[in-house]
């Protein structure tokens, strides 16, 4: 065994992990939750009756849902400097988890308030309610029991998905993976690490949305 | 209080109201009987806007409704509408669904508008019920909660599109009462039903509807006992 190879993993290498879960909670975070905004007006664009509304909001959330992520996080990293917008490694990845994640989340926002029953609009309506107050206090309530269990689904598959971030280097927790095993060879055992590290990232997410939704049954 | 002069309305090709004129005044109260499909509810949705009509005019103490966004929102605080269906918001109990629309539209304060609420409540018999959520109400309940919240708006004009229709027999009497005890107290109603009694019991007026024309008029004694018109004579032998 040549000198520089080691034969076990040490505390360095627990630390490095630790970062790169970090890392992945990071970019997660921060992408996720812009996105989930960002989603909440393209998703309410999306269910307006207005065609000027709509149809971009369409257009935008097909072009993103359509083609892979991966090649969204190319666009972003290498295609971006092309026209001279030169773009930091971790804000590539967050763009690309914010772009990517906010066209899903619209579709889910979208289908949560259409399934919001038409009567509910006209009492409202009828109360002397506008559109926004509408949306505030009558329909969005309501959709958002419809929308947790596929949101929470949406989060936790793009949570697993973050892992695509390593191809642009970005020290987060596969690619830290990674550099372990090209340093140990111990595959199996470091792979089974990242593979629990990502397990205890989303299985709380989970649980939290079974007790949201549990929550919320319960009212009403 | 009301007035709707020559209105048309459409839905597709379908001519819905036909011609429609009609008055009403402050402290009258109206029942609309007629054959399913004569255009009574949608003569209601188009009262305070819930539908657009293609030509004609609607005046509603004072105000025109037309396509001007302030004029209906003010007109619609100002008239009550009550459905088949309740349509109460079942993410809220009884208390927040009545205190709903005087908080966000009146922009009143809590502390005021859930005293008044309180006391609509018990007016309608809900007194145990305050902090129930719909779903776990009768039909007749959720349909006084209706109620209720459309009188805490504090509403010129009441509408009540067939509210009892969707209710069990024995619930159906709860539900006139708060009706007949607001006719009493002098509100403005025009009520959409095929309640006979009730009818004959408060109504000023009965207006006899069909394909989208008022047919015949009158007090409840001259329409029911002495029918002019020969569909309402057939609609009266269908239903009594």
């Amino acid at each position: 065994m040549p000198q520089y190879v080691q034969d076990r993993l040490n505390l360095y290498d627990a630390v490095l992990l630790l970062q790169g879960l970090g890392n992945t909670v990071a970019l997660c975070l921060l992408g996720l939750s812009l996105g989930t905004l960002i989603a909440l007006f393209v998703g309410l664009a999306r269910a307006s009756h207005s065609r000027w509304l709509s149809w971009p909001a369409g257009l935008y959330i097909e072009i993103i849902r359509d083609s892979p992520l991966l090649m969204q996080l190319y666009l972003v990293f290498f295609a971006l400097p092309l026209l001279g917008l030169n773009v930091p490694i971790f804000m590539a990845g967050v763009a690309t988890l914010m772009v990517n994640s906010s066209a899903f989340m619209a579709e889910i926002v979208r289908g949560g308030i259409q399934s919001v029953a038409k009567d509910q609009w006209d009492a409202a309506r009828g109360l002397g309610m506008g559109y926004p107050q509408v949306m505030r206090w009558v329909v969005i309530p309501q959709a958002f029991r419809v929308m947790v269990p596929p949101g929470v689904g949406l989060l936790i598959g793009l949570i697993k998905d973050s892992s695509v971030i390593s191809v642009i280097s970005y020290l987060e927790l596969t690619r830290v993976g990674q550099i372990l095993t090209e340093k140990t060879f111990l595959s199996f055992q470091v792979f089974g690490i990242v593979a629990a590290l990502y397990f205890a990232l989303c299985y709380p997410l989970s649980r939290l949305a079974l007790y949201v939704e549990r929550r919320l049954k319960v009212s009403g | 209080m009301v007035k709707v002069k020559n209105v048309n309305k459409y839905f597709g090709h379908l001519h819905v109201l036909k011609d429609l004129s009609l008055e009403v005044s402050k402290g009258e109260v109206v029942v609309v009987i007629g054959p399913s499909g004569s255009g009574k509810s949608t003569l209601l949705r188009c009262l305070n806007y819930l539908e657009a009509v293609q030509s004609g005019e609607i005046w509603i103490d004072g105000i025109r409704l037309d396509h001007h966004k302030t004029n209906i929102r003010a007109v619609r605080a100002e008239v009550g509408i009550v459905f088949q269906a309740f349509n109460l918001f079942p993410h809220l109990t009884a208390l927040r669904n009545v205190m709903l629309a005087p908080l966000v539209v009146r922009k009143r304060s809590e502390a005021e508008v859930r005293q008044e609420a309180v006391a609509m409540l018990i007016k309608v018999g809900l007194q145990d019920k305050i902090e129930v959520y719909p779903s776990q109400l009768s039909g007749g309940q959720q349909q006084r909660v209706a109620i209720a919240r459309a009188l805490c708006m504090q509403p010129k004009l009441m509408l009540f599109d067939e509210v009892t229709s969707a209710l069990d027999p024995e619930l159906v009497r709860e539900v006139l009462d708060v009706m007949k005890q607001l006719a009493r107290d002098g509100m403005t109603m025009i009520v959409v039903t095929h309640e006979m009694g009730f009818a004959r019991e408060v109504a000023d007026r009965v207006i006899f509807m069909d394909e989208g024309r008022v047919v015949e008029q009158g007090t409840a004694a001259e329409v029911f006992d002495r029918p002019k018109n020969q569909r309402m004579r057939e609609f009266l032998g269908k239903i009594l």
